[in-house]
């Protein structure tokens, strides 16, 4: 057996390859738990039913397409790596919470699970191997294979090839490293240290229960509320976060603490990079509403704040602190649970800095082949103990999506919000999985004669069968004697 | 489709109730989406864990209570705690890792050593543990683990790195005899050869697979 020219079976990934992860991705691993398993989840909602056994073979082409998510993730001495994955991964329907926990210590399968319920296709990723973005490629391609496999063609769609193509170029690079040579944390401005931000409380699911409410509206009149108060829509809805907090359960911390929205920004378009890995900053959006304040003083703040920060310089200096951190020497020689234990910390720390997380996925696009055949793209974040409330959008030509994922039992910001928006004219549907539970089946109830009459009913069933039974066997046997004694 | 007054909105689902404000809803038209699927409460991992856990808190506890009521002069108890603390970190072991055996062949070894030491040193420590039965089971643990690779060779790669740490142990082992601890040299030594050995089976048969995955597990 030559160990040099193995490949993985699935996946097509020579069986040397790994790969650390990349500078964002380090944390993960160390502050993943039941609680917050730092999943998230894409839906592609088509216009029919999902067939499991096509979407079976999809999944598989798609990670012939794009090998680099057929990893699982170990533990090194000093990092954790990740390691091809042989296994052949299995679509199931849909059977847990959505983003319930995919990686734990110990457990080595695929860092993501692709699962179905009717017309839903739902891909759930581990924030370390991808982001956002990764996730969304991973998606076109596997719905790409979907509507390929059902249709029986086989030729790749140009604008998937290109993706694959540059997927395969930048396997696993880390951008951050790459990238950060041109950065220097002197640029820009200073950063201020955060104050510590106003936090939201409820009362906690159990377990990985997370509840998830999302919104479907139309792009263009959203598009149009927006623009009519000279915003982009992700200051908007950011405007509209924070104000839904303020009217909600805010009033007990008035003017002592601010309300702060984080937002990840898709370094991508800023910096040059194809990688399917993460490759991500923040930015922190918060503000001190006075008592009283309208939406407009708010959309203001916020407005004023995104132009601080959008920058170049902000995210350079960003990058160059994140990989100053993993260059201080010594560093990479500490052992993995001290590392564990001091990124914990770290990190901690710095969630105290936010009230809410609002991931904007921003527009998702499909080849025209395909593009009308399905319906939206939802996303949700998973939970989170500390932070229990998430937002996300994206949107996919006139169908929007924003979505709420929350692991306490209390909606009034999702109520608050939703109904705002709906006063102003924008029709909106809802969907929520607090389902009830199915129907019991009920036995109704039998008097004693007609308990008595089933129960000889079901004698003389048994005796019926029985007697077809033996007068089958005698036939056989008959058959079988008129067989022989023809020979 | 359902319509909630109140929040002004159009519901996907069947729901009586609306999700946001949880009051009554009117239906609009038949047409509804199944959304989620109803997911019941299971009897999960983590209440086996805790009921294993508390058990063993009661059983040391009873044993303590037992040992201090009744007065022997015997420490029964310590040695009885410490049995109960090895059958719990055996069974957090089994319970929390995909079964890789040879990562319960270490646990096993790591275990065993620790309880058969601990009860010889409040017996009197005639050194039985350290003489004879660590350097025992760092050979079988050695000699197990080679086994499951030549039985096993596709897991190779989850193999490899416990096969290492048994050779590091059995090379440690030997500091027992150096520093006085153990008082006989043979078991010790053949210990520290055994498991070298296994080690160098491995990188004899196939060096540049171990070599590879042993730069995996030690990255900087």
């Amino acid at each position: 057996m030559s160990y040099k020219n193995n490949r993985s079976p699935h996946s097509g990934i020579d069986e040397t390859y790994w790969n650390g992860l990349d500078n964002t991705a380090k944390l993960f691993p160390s502050i993943t738990t039941t609680r917050s398993p730092n999943v998230f989840r894409l839906c592609a909602v088509l216009f029919d039913e999902v067939d499991p056994a096509a979407l079976q073979t999809a999944l598989e082409k798609a990670l012939a397409i794009m090998p680099a998510f057929a990893l699982k993730l170990n533990r090194g001495l000093f990092w954790y790596y990740f390691d091809v994955n042989n296994e052949r991964p299995i679509v199931t329907m849909e059977h847990t919470y959505p983003c319930a926990p995919i990686y734990r210590a110990g457990e080595r399968g695929f860092l993501f699970r692709v699962t179905y319920y009717h017309k839903r296709i739902n891909l759930e990723m581990y924030h370390a191997l991808a982001d956002g973005m990764g996730a969304v490629s991973f998606m076109r391609v596997l719905v790409y294979c979907y509507f390929n496999v059902i249709s029986g063609s086989e030729v790749p769609e140009e604008d998937i090839r290109r993706e694959s193509d540059e997927a395969a170029r930048d396997f696993g690079e880390d951008s951050f490293v790459i990238n950060s040579e041109e950065c220097s944390s002197e640029s820009g401005t200073k950063a201020v240290r955060e104050p510590e931000a106003y936090r939201l409380g409820g009362f906690q699911y159990d377990g990985t229960r997370l509840g998830v409410t999302s919104a479907y509206i139309p792009t263009s009149a959203l598009l149009e509320l927006a623009r009519e108060q000279g915003a982009t829509l992700s200051e908007y809805v950011t405007a509209l976060l924070i104000f839904s907090v303020f009217n909600t359960s805010y009033r007990r911390s008035l003017g002592k603490r601010p309300i702060t929205i984080s937002l990840p920004v898709n370094l991508r378009g800023m910096f040059a990079s194809n990688t399917l890995r993460n490759f991500f900053g923040h930015m922190n959006v918060g503000v001190l509403p006075e008592r009283g304040a309208s939406f407009e003083d708010i959309l203001a703040a916020v407005k004023e704040r995104f132009s601080k920060c959008l920058t170049r310089e902000y995210f350079e200096r960003q990058i160059a602190s994140h990989v100053k951190i993993e260059r201080i020497p010594g560093v990479k020689f500490v052992p993995i649970w001290l590392k564990n234990l001091i990124m914990r910390g770290f990190y901690k720390s710095s969630e105290k800095r936010h009230t809410l997380t609002f991931s904007n996925l921003g527009k998702i696009t499909l080849p025209p082949v395909i593009a009308d055949r399905v319906e939206r793209f939802e996303a949700y974040i998973g939970g989170s103990e500390t932070h229990v409330k998430k937002t996300s959008l994206c949107s996919y030509g006139d169908s929007l999506t924003l979505s709420f994922s929350s692991t306490v039992d209390d909606n009034s910001l999702e109520q608050f919000l939703l109904s705002y928006l709906s006063r102003k004219g924008v029709p909106i549907t809802v969907s929520s999985n607090e389902t009830a539970p199915p129907p019991k089946k009920v036995k109704p109830k039998l008097s004693k004669e007609e308990k008595l009459r089933a129960k000889t009913d079901k004698k003389t069933e048994k005796a019926d069968k029985k007697a077809t039974k033996k007068a089958n066997k005698a036939e056989k046997k008959a058959i079988k004697k008129a067989k022989k004694e023809k020979k | 489709m359902r319509f909630c007054a109140h929040c002004g909105v159009k519901l996907a689902n069947d729901n009586p109730k609306c999700p946001l404000c949880d009051m009554d809803t009117e239906k609009i038209d038949d047409e509804f989406s199944l959304d989620y699927p109803y997911i019941k409460s299971r009897f999960t991992r983590g209440l086996l864990i805790r009921l294993i856990s508390f058990m063993a808190v009661v059983f040391a506890s009873a044993s303590f209570m037992i040992d201090h009521l009744v007065p022997t002069g015997s420490p029964w108890a310590l040695i009885t705690i410490a049995a109960i603390v090895y059958v719990w970190i055996s069974a957090m072991n089994l319970l929390r890792h995909t079964p890789n055996p040879a990562s319960i062949a270490l646990c096993q070894l790591f275990c065993i050593g620790g309880l058969v030491f601990f009860i010889d040193f409040f017996t009197g420590f005639y050194r039985w543990s350290v003489n004879f039965v660590i350097p025992f089971l760092i050979i079988g643990a050695a000699i197990a683990t080679t086994l499951m690779i030549a039985i096993r060779p596709m897991k190779y790669r989850a193999f490899t790195i416990y096969q290492f740490v048994i050779a590091a142990l059995g090379v440690l082992s030997v500091l027992l005899w150096v520093f006085g601890w153990s008082e006989i040299e043979w078991p010790v030594v053949t210990a520290a050869g055994v498991s070298i050995l296994c080690f160098l089976a491995m990188l004899v048969f196939s060096y540049r697979r171990t070599q590879h995955e042993l730069k995996k597990r030690f990255h900087v």
